[in-house]
């Protein structure tokens, strides 16, 4: 199981400026604008520094928004986080406000360890899913979920239901979803595909011309 | 046989604009790890395939490939030794129309040095300028 994630205060500005321009003339001022919204009230935009939001990448998960001129931190987790497709530069942020009594879903990500059984009958490693959305607290969500594929034989799959997930925490996927499996590489199993049918025809070749031999004997 | 498509509504087409970054198919969707365009122009399907080609070569048949980009637009060349005029030229081919931010392949199912090294042979074969995607 991946670790925690831990809690990050983050310093927000309340923005006036909206639309494009206006967030364009931030992201040169080297911030990024962002929205926190959630519990039905009305989206509040706000604006943090770049150096800030990159630190918050490898820290997705729930966040204090300590909001300049207000009292009281919000507490949110990240919903979405824009990113140029080239650069990968932190383009917008939204953030959802939770409260800690309430179950919320979100995005974490899967990763295997170890190395698969079926690895050595030339098997290899497939993930199917890489994302999975879960339904937990927000103080039990995770970084992410460690799976161990060592014991996955060759043609063998893990399910959304074989996961090992801590308690309080629920997916939202069906439990019959594969996440990963381990097969024969699909390059290879292709070429000896083309190998098993180009053989066929060299054999089915040899057999015709040891027919036109046999007729040719008859013949003469 | 390079890709084509099955059938077409129409035979020619207009160029049309190649303006702006991909707004989708953009980022990994299927592998670990890809190559993504930096610089926007018109892949040939034979291209492709001989980026196709490249990887699965490096990869020694291993590893997993996913093409995401599809020549569905026709191309047209007038004969040579042609004067001007007299209409549009033939179709002789198909290309995709490849953005900025497009991702052309995604391989999987190897270690990062093989998909990288791969990859970067496909990269010589196709008219753009392109980096590699890794997902972790």
């Amino acid at each position: 199981m991946g670790p925690k994630k831990e809690e990050f205060v983050l310093d927000v500005e309340k923005r006036a400026e909206f639309g494009t321009r206006a967030s364009r003339r931030l992201r040169r001022a080297g911030r990024v604008p962002a929205v926190v919204y959630g519990h039905g009230k009305q989206g509040t935009a706000l604006t943090l520094t770049a150096v800030e939001a990159v630190e918050l990448e490898s820290h997705a998960g729930m966040v204090k928004l300590a909001v300049s001129g207000r009292k009281r931190a919000i507490t949110a987790v990240i919903k979405a986080m824009d990113r140029d497709p080239i650069t990968g530069r932190v383009l917008h942020i939204d953030f959802q406000e939770v409260r800690m009594d309430e179950v919320i879903h979100s995005t974490v990500r899967v990763e295997p360890f170890g190395e698969p059984a079926g690895h050595q009958h030339g098997g290899q490693l497939e993930q199917l899913l890489h994302e999975i959305e879960i339904r937990c607290l927000p103080a039990d969500l995770p970084e992410s979920i460690r799976v161990d594929v060592s014991g996955l034989e060759l043609d063998e799959s893990l399910h959304v239901g074989e996961l090992p997930l801590p308690e309080g925490i629920a997916p939202v996927a069906d439990s019959d979803v594969v996440v990963f499996q381990v097969r024969l590489p699909r390059i290879a199993a292709v070429a000896e595909a083309e190998e098993a049918v180009a053989e066929g025809e060299e054999e089915a070749a040899e057999g015709e011309e040891e027919a036109t031999e046999e007729s040719s004997d008859s013949e003469t | 046989m390079p890709l084509m498509p099955k059938r077409v509504k129409h035979r020619k087409v207009q160029r049309g604009s190649l303006a702006g970054k991909a707004s989708r198919n953009n980022k990994l969707d299927f592998g670990e790890f890809g190559l993504q365009a930096l610089t926007r122009g018109y892949i040939t399907a034979q291209q492709i395939e001989a980026a196709r080609v490249a990887v699965t070569r490096h990869m020694k048949r291993r590893g997993q490939l996913w093409i995401r980009i599809f020549p569905d637009r026709p191309f047209t060349s007038k004969p040579l030794e042609t004067r001007m005029g007299k209409g549009k030229g033939n179709p002789e081919g198909w290309t995709a129309a490849v953005r900025p931010g497009n991702v052309i392949l995604e391989v999987s199912g190897c270690t990062a040095d093989i998909a990288k090294a791969a990859l970067s042979r496909a990269a010589a074969k196709v008219p753009v300028r392109c980096k590699l995607l890794a997902r972790y």
